[in-house]
């Protein structure tokens, strides 16, 4: 297992190198500058790209750029926030999207696998029919659509809730969007959950623990969710990163100075800087919960462990 | 079976209450007094203010966004500040002597300026200091230019990059002297003055807060009538408290301010619905919901959309297709059904109320209505200029594409351009290309268009901010239009015989509008406008078209 983690940490580490390399490339080729601001003259756009380094060789800068991020500096921002580090202008954002995002995956696997279980041990019930249609409208409408109903009705209309993000006020003030971002986790946890448990309480190794005696909690449990829970994980894990990483719309809608917004404006107005530090660490996070989701099929399977180290 | 079925329902909705109830922390009935908390707290004289962008420095040498200057413009004064009516008046300098050449001027620092963080006076180094940065090549302030603009000596060395900050034309004689020395006579100076470039900067504490100055409260050291209080990196809510320590502090009347950033039309809308913002401004489908609200204005803010014809696209030198293109959309229709904010639509280049002549008239009075008529609206005139541009080019059909940028209002205007000359001017045919701004400035710099939609705003109250686009040798002059009088005008204007003598200058300027529109080089489609709802609670937001937005400095929040 050890062999077979620090295998994947290199080939990570390699991964990593190519996205910044693909991704200088690409924002290269992108129309326009950072500095085509319509008033400068080309000898001042000429001067502040060399204040940057930006008139160097792509490769040059690449190079640089490197050696820079294994020093832990991610250099400064062009234009979003000029020449601010862009540590710095993480260091606030970062910590939003993610308590936002880690919030949405619980309240999505929590809730979808709940109601997964519900619908499937009440087949073809009124529950089921409930479950399933939470789980099209859940998959079907985006998010942004959830995060402006729920802003009518209770922040709005009833007034319950605020609107606006408050740092004072962290918990109540992300619990709309947080349930928002969390909708679609929660219909496609529960649309899987139901499907796999439908097909495990059907196999034969649930009726010979039940022959067992076994029953309640202890069945569904030790047994049904035990085999439900690879489905499970298989798809939460990208979206574990997707919602970490923040939402634009649901960011714009309840004013959350989360990276989601940051990332498009650092695209809109070719800062990139940010741009590709934030690209960083979304991939970091994408490789890192990819290693980790082989790690608990280990656990949670042991015969995939075996498998893997057999071959 | 049966057992497990019921404890799982029994689970499923206990954990669901559990996990809202859980997640939310606060007690249901707790939350529900947090609006009016919030608001409680802003009726001691706090105004609640939405800002749809957010900040990018409060470094005043490097911003370079309009909500950036307007936030700065409340806590960091310079030489010159505005007064309600947009004129400059003394700030930080107590007084001026000018030399008979005007090219020497000599300030006097106020002896009750201080800065809030270290307690220090604001000596004349700290302007010497603040300028010396944003000329400087290393700072890539997008503002080097106001230094050239203000003629400032040695500025256009420094930029070429053959001399060095230090010799810009800035000395502090004494601890309170400030002389600054220009090339050639500046009847723009006080105006430039007033801007976030020209911004003093203490040294010694720039230099102790290394790469975190002006990232937090502790690092935004204040000399205006407001201090900040809270602030972080790119955050969304920020806020001001008034200035002690203000020369002028007598007369600020309010307390404090609070700026809270909402990109979301319509959650600003909802939250000043809420009574938790005083004054916001409203975009897109929110304008017509609010419109009748008696809480609704608008407001003009200096900037003009106006359309620009590639002259070294086939077709568009000849003068009659052009004029033909300026004459044949309805511009009202772009105002009172695409915008629906108050915008108007303009068949001039300068908008009323921006300018003012060195006696005190408005640019659009001296102006006059003559001279114009290629800007204005009329179908059979166009489709006869039409019919003779083709005759001349020995076409009967021309294909263009019109450039835009990609937000939704320019692309309906796009759309609605498109249909209008295609219905009215038979046998052209326009393409539509979206571009995301800085890539459609690009095109329009490299001359890769046809006819581009182009927004231009005012950075100084003198015509020359929106003529010199058109000098032949200028990076805005993306059409490529060039006449040698014109040329000559904005030269001398600037920094020849014309910026010696105001009264000839400005009539000359009034000339260069009418040159534009005799040559049809630009399609003037409408003037900006902003808007906004504030409650009727507060009183006195001074607004402005040139630079800094708005003033806060007498504005008053009744209980």
């Amino acid at each position: 297992m050890k062999k077979y983690i620090l295998k994947r940490l290199l080939i990570s580490v390699i991964t990593l190198l190519v996205i910044i390399l693909v991704l200088f490339l690409m924002l290269q080729f992108m129309p326009g500058s950072p500095f085509n601001d319509e008033k400068l003259s080309a000898d001042q756009v000429a001067s502040m790209r060399k204040a940057y380094g930006l008139d160097k060789p792509v490769i040059v800068q690449f190079l640089i750029y490197v050696k820079k991020v294994l020093t832990g500096d991610l250099g400064v921002s062009y234009s979003i926030s000029q020449n601010t580090p862009i540590t710095t202008l993480l260091s606030t954002r970062v910590p939003v999207s993610f308590r936002m995002g880690v919030n949405a995956v619980i309240i999505g696997a929590l809730l979808g696998m709940l109601l997964g279980i519900a619908a499937a041990l009440h087949h073809n019930s009124a529950l089921d029919t409930i479950c399933t249609v939470i789980s099209v409208l859940g998959v079907s409408l985006p998010s942004y659509v959830f995060g402006l109903i729920l802003a009518y009705f209770f922040s709005y209309r009833i007034r319950v809730l605020p609107l606006l993000y408050d740092q004072a006020r962290v918990i109540s003030s992300t619990f709309l969007p947080t349930l928002a971002l969390s909708m679609f986790t929660i219909a496609t946890v529960a649309r899987f959950t139901r499907s796999s448990m439908l097909e495990v309480l059907d196999s034969e190794f649930m009726l010979l623990a039940e022959s067992k005696g076994i029953t309640g909690p202890a069945l569904i449990f030790r047994h049904a969710l035990r085999n439900v829970m690879i489905s499970v994980i298989t798809v939460l894990a990208p979206l574990v990163v997707d919602l970490m990483i923040g939402s634009l719309v649901i960011e714009q809608i309840f004013a959350i100075p989360g990276i989601g917004t940051l990332m498009v404006s650092s695209i809109q107005s070719n800062d990139y800087n940010v741009t590709i530090a934030i690209a960083l660490i979304y991939s970091i996070m994408y490789i890192g919960v990819m290693l980790i989701v082989d790690i608990l099929y280990g656990i949670i399977d042991p015969r995939i462990r075996l498998t893997k180290t057999q071959n | 079976m049966k057992k497990y079925r019921k404890w799982t329902a029994w689970m499923c909705s206990a954990m669901m209450a559990a996990s809202i109830a859980g997640f939310a922390g606060t007690p249901v009935t707790a939350l529900a007094t947090t609006a009016a908390e919030t608001t409680a707290a802003a009726s001691g004289g706090t105004i609640v203010y939405q800002i749809n962008t957010l900040i990018d420095s409060m470094d005043p040498i490097v911003a370079n966004d309009g909500t950036s200057f307007d936030v700065i413009a409340q806590v960091i004064e310079g030489l010159y500040t505005k007064d309600d009516k947009g004129t400059p008046v003394l700030g930080m300098a107590s007084d001026v002597q000018v030399s008979d050449d005007q090219l020497t001027y000599t300030f006097k620092i106020r002896d009750d300026a201080k800065w809030s963080v270290t307690g220090d006076p604001v000596t004349a180094q700290d302007f010497v200091f603040g300028w010396q940065r944003t000329i400087d090549p290393a700072t890539a302030s997008a503002y080097q230019w106001f230094m050239q603009t203000a003629c400032i000596k040695n500025a256009d060395e420094i930029v070429a990059g053959t001399k060095q900050p230090s010799d810009l034309g800035v000395t502090a004689k004494d601890d309170k002297t400030l002389v600054v020395e220009l090339t050639s006579p500046c009847p723009i100076l006080e105006q430039l003055l007033t801007s976030g470039c020209f911004m003093p900067v203490e040294q010694s504490f720039y230099e102790s807060c290394g790469d975190k100055y002006a990232t937090s409260p502790e690092t935004i050291n204040c000399n205006g009538p407001f201090v900040i209080t809270d602030y972080q990196v790119s955050a969304t809510t920020f806020a001001a408290r008034k200035n002690p320590d203000y020369y002028d502090a007598a007369n600020v009347t309010l307390d404090g301010i609070q700026w809270q950033v909402i990109q979301d039309s319509q959650t600003a809308a909802m939250s000043y619905d809420n009574g938790d913002l005083d004054a916001v401004t409203l975009t897109g489908s929110t304008i017509e919901q609010y419109q009748d609200d008696p809480d609704f204005s608008t407001r003009a803010d200096g900037y003009i959309w106006y359309l620009v014809p590639n002259l070294k696209t086939a077709g568009l030198e000849n003068e009659n297709i052009r004029l033909a293109l300026a004459k044949s959309f309805d511009k009202s229709a772009i105002c009172t059904g695409i915008l629906k904010d108050g915008s108007s639509p303009i068949d001039y280049m300068i908008p009323a109320g921006v300018v003012t002549s060195p006696s005190g008239t408005d640019y659009r009075d001296d102006a006059g209505a003559d001279g114009y008529d290629n800007f204005k609206y009329d179908v059979a005139a166009a489709q006869e200029y039409w019919k003779k541009g083709l005759d001349e080019l020995g076409v009967d059909s021309l294909k263009y594409t019109l450039l835009c940028d990609d937000p939704d209002s320019c692309q309906q205007i796009a759309q609605y351009l498109q249909a209008q000359w295609q219905t009215n001017l038979p046998g052209l045919t326009i393409e539509l290309k979206v571009e995301p701004k800085k890539a459609r400035l690009e095109d329009m710099q490299k001359g890769s268009f046809d006819i581009g939609l182009n927004r231009w705003g005012p950075d100084y109250a003198d015509p020359m901010t929106y003529m010199d686009i058109f000098e032949s040798s200028s990076v805005t002059n993306y059409g490529k239009w060039s006449n040698a009088d014109y040329d000559e005008i904005i030269s001398s204007g600037k920094s020849g015989d014309l910026a010696k003598d105001p009264e000839t200058r400005w009539t000359k300027l009034v000339e260069c509008e009418k040159m534009l529109a005799d040559d049809c080089v630009l399609f003037p489609v409408y003037a900006q406008s902003q808007a906004q709802m504030i409650s009727p609670k507060v009183s006195g937001i001074v607004y402005y078209t040139i630079g800094a937005h708005y003033s806060m400095k007498h504005v008053t929040k009744a209980e």
